[in-house]
């Protein structure tokens, strides 16, 4: 017919609809305490990478490969970045589990989110004698925050008590 | 470009009229053909007389369902008193030179849109009419209505010499029912297998043309195979 | 001779842009170029519908939107164009957000006063810049994304390592497969960008070719877009280089630089910020353009560059209006970076609406006559329409599931 009546027409209509939202729903649903580890890592691991490339772009300037602006923008960026992942994960809630794990997690990206303001302030200002010693420090934390992201691999350890 | 002019020899409406690009004499682009303006003669035939264009023309062209019909009802009332949204914009074929890949006219695009003042007849009524058999039940409906040019009369003439039938929307043949070789294979192949109950029906085995009812009725016998250009 | 030699430049040049830039340099970052094969079938995939699209614009003198309210009819067609401006404008967002982030590389100006600038900038070219010389300057300086294959080769990589990887589908070890695909879809999405093909078949039209063109065309299409594809995989691979080592992602166009610092210093950083600009503003050129195309072209208005703006008033008003849309969106501080991944995937859903009337068409010996598609091109033709269809499909769900490649 030209013109299928209505209710068959209907008819497709929920089923495309159905079949999307069976999709959607399809999208890995996660016990909780596991849902809050993936959400940790990835925080870990976007705080890592703004520190890293902070770290990487200061290095390049000690070597003259990159220019001030440049820098500069760079860093405006990483700083962003930590602080989104910061206040994702700061503002999920923690299962009872891991609540020590989201201190650690908290406060290491907040300490490493501090150290890239500084950093960025000190670029902005071209305090060029401190970059080395910043891009040491920057280091550090991204080790610390690498060794924090390889513990999220496992669930919580049940402390006694 | 080294094209035929179409309107030569046969052609189908749809495919090769509707929706196609029309360029003035200077290559300028002026409109589309948004629906074709059909009128039917003192001796019977029906033929095409001129090109429309406009929203006037377009929007009827969604009207084949229930939110189509609703949009063109909005469209014209938001013409109100001042504008008549039912009044599209019409070039006569006498301005037409030939018809390559677009609609080539002998004129300068100034001044070639002329509203068209009455309502005649159009393409777009003839595809949005159901085809029955004699007993009322729904065959299909058009997908495309063939032409062919009369050379005889002193101005030419396109007349309507029959209508291709069967389930879809008009024009979803693109082209295949003309040229059955054309490729690509695989989507010659879907398209052929989609369109396998259509069939060509001559203007003049048609039992029943009713404008006004807006209904086409024919003897499913006097239906034919649809044959290639 | 020149003329080829500028086409096929220019064509290098102009296919990179802000999609290009920043989805190869994830990629690279996270998959190292276990993906490229990907970009090598995408390219080969514009070739194909590029040169149909031109072969029919060089015939006919009718270009894409023309051509797909024809065969689609106006309904259908009305459901293309919305979907394609759509997911242009989307793109043009995205473009003139690229240019601003990258001039914000080299200024101390703010971003919010940068974006009105190149918006300012874009809409001048689009009025007032003739066809063959925004093409010709842009892509020309778009060609200095080739610091990147410089700067990969001076990385150093183990290159029968990577064209290993490129062949081999190498998943690594902590992703899925469905983050795998997502980025897939993406990085295909990239390079077949509709606005690509729009553009590629009206600017046919704006420079007059005809079936004598065909030639050129071709060596445009089948030299120039594998060149700028190579151009893709170098991002990919010297952000492999320097991000992977570092598990780190790369989420902005500063860190997409960052390999070319490393290995050339500030020389080959500045080139490759030249190269930024000129391809992210070419492309929001060809972005910009395209939407005015397409509604013009399924209208039936007069549209082009190679007529005077009074000619084409309906035109230019629509570039106006959509420049400064556009422009409106990005001073509301939305991420570039963002609307890039979703303008990509969104490419990919909106492909096979675009594609089907163009092969159609191709195939028609009315509009064609003797140039009408042969085996070859039909062969690929199909199998794209099949795979593309596939990836429209795939899309949506994938970037549900994986929550945007999280």
């Amino acid at each position: 017919m030209k013109n299928p009546p209505r209710w068959r027409r209907a008819g497709v209509v929920t089923a495309v609809v159905l079949t999307l939202l069976t999709a959607v729903g399809c999208a890995p649903g996660t016990p909780d305490g596991d849902s809050w580890r993936i959400d940790a890592q990835r925080a870990v691991a976007d705080a890592s990478t703004a520190v890293q490339t902070a770290e990487l772009a200061l290095r390049l300037h000690g070597h003259d490969r990159i220019f001030d602006r440049y820098l500069q923008t760079v860093l405006v960026e990483a700083e962003k970045g930590i602080g989104t992942a910061s206040t994702a994960i700061g503002s999920k809630q923690p299962p009872r589990a891991e609540r020590e794990r989201y201190d650690t997690v908290t406060g290491q990206i907040g300490e490493a989110a501090s150290l890239i303001s500084t950093t960025r302030i000190a670029v902005v200002d071209r305090e060029t004698s401190r970059y080395d010693a910043l891009a040491d420090r920057l280091a550090d934390a991204a080790a610390a925050l690498s060794r924090l992201e390889d513990d999220l691999q496992h669930p919580p350890v049940r402390t006694a008590g | 470009m080294g094209e035929r002019d179409r309107l030569a020899g046969a052609l189908d409406a749809v495919l090769h009229l509707l929706d196609r690009q029309v360029v003035d004499v200077e290559g300028r682009l002026v409109c589309k053909v948004d629906d074709v303006e059909l009128t039917v003669f003192e001796d019977g035939v029906l033929g095409v007389t001129g090109l429309l264009s406009g929203p006037a023309a377009l929007v009827p062209r969604f009207a084949h369902d229930g939110l189509g019909r609703r949009l063109h009802d909005y469209y014209r009332r938001l013409g109100g008193p001042q504008l008549d949204h039912d009044d599209p914009y019409r070039i006569d074929l006498e301005l037409v030179e030939r018809l390559g890949s677009g609609v080539e006219l002998n004129v300068r695009r100034e001044g070639v849109l002329v509203p068209q003042g009455e309502r005649g007849r159009r393409l777009n009524d003839l595809l949005q009419m159901p085809v029955q058999d004699l007993a009322g039940v729904q065959l299909g409906g058009v997908l495309d209505v063939r032409l062919e040019p009369e050379t005889q009369e002193p101005g030419r003439r396109i007349r309507v010499v029959g209508l291709v039938v069967g389930r879809g929307r008009p024009g979803s043949y693109f082209g295949y029912d003309r040229r059955p070789d054309m490729g690509p294979w695989l989507v010659r192949n879907v398209v052929r297998r989609l369109h396998r109950h259509s069939a060509y029906a001559a203007l003049d085995d048609l039992d029943q043309l009713d404008w006004n009812a807006g209904v086409i009725r024919v003897d499913p016998a006097r239906l034919q195979e649809l044959e290639p250009a | 001779m020149f003329q080829v030699a500028l086409g096929i430049l220019t064509a290098i040049g102009g296919f990179v842009d802000i999609g290009d830039l920043v989805t190869n340099a994830q990629v690279g970052a996270r998959f190292g170029l276990s993906l490229g094969w990907i970009v090598v079938f995408g390219v080969i995939g514009i070739c194909v519908f590029a040169e149909m699209s031109g072969r029919v614009a060089a015939v006919s003198g009718r270009a894409t939107f023309d051509l797909v309210r024809e065969r689609l009819g106006p309904r259908v067609g009305l459901v293309n164009l919305v979907a394609s401006m759509a997911v242009t404008m989307l793109t043009f967002v995205a473009e003139i957000g690229g240019v601003a982030l990258a001039l914000q590389l080299v200024s101390s100006v703010n971003y919010l006063l940068i974006v009105p600038f190149v918006g300012f900038v874009v809409w001048l070219i689009l009025w007032r810049a003739k066809f063959s010389v925004m093409e010709n300057v842009l892509g020309l300086f778009g060609l200095a994304l080739i610091a990147f294959a410089v700067a990969l080769w001076q990385l150093g990589p183990d290159w029968g390592d990577l064209l290993h990887r490129m062949a081999v589908v190498d998943k690594p070890g902590d992703e899925q497969w469905r983050t795998l695909a997502y980025y897939g879809v993406a990085l295909f999405g990239a390079a077949m960008t509709p606005y690509e093909v729009f553009f590629f078949s009206s600017g046919g039209v704006e420079e007059r070719w005809t079936a004598k063109d065909l030639r050129v065309m071709r060596a445009n299409v089948f030299i120039g877009f594998p060149l700028g594809g190579m151009l893709s995989l170098a991002i990919a691979g010297s952000a492999a280089m320097v991000f992977g080592p570092l598990d780190a992602s790369v989420d902005t166009l500063g860190q997409v630089g960052l390999p070319v610092a490393v290995a050339l210093g500030k020389i080959g950083l500045a080139v490759a910020l030249v190269g930024f600009v000129a391809a992210t503003l070419g492309a929001a050129c060809e972005c910009g353009l395209s939407v005015g195309y397409s509604l013009s072209q399924f209208y039936g208005w007069q549209w082009g560059k190679y007529v005077k703006p009074a000619v084409a008033a309906r035109f230019h008003l629509v570039l106006a209006l959509t420049t400064i849309l556009a422009t409106g969106v990005l001073l509301t501080k939305v991420d570039p970076i963002l609307v890039t991944e979703f303008s990509v995937v969104f490419s990919a859903v909106a492909l096979p609406l675009t594609y089907f009337p163009i092969l159609v068409v191709a195939n028609d010996p009315d509009y064609m006559g003797e140039h009408a598609n042969g085996r070859l091109a039909n062969g690929l033709g199909s199998f794209y329409l099949v795979v593309i269809g596939v990836a429209a499909l795939a899309a949506i769900p994938l970037m549900i599931v994986t929550r945007m490649g999280a």
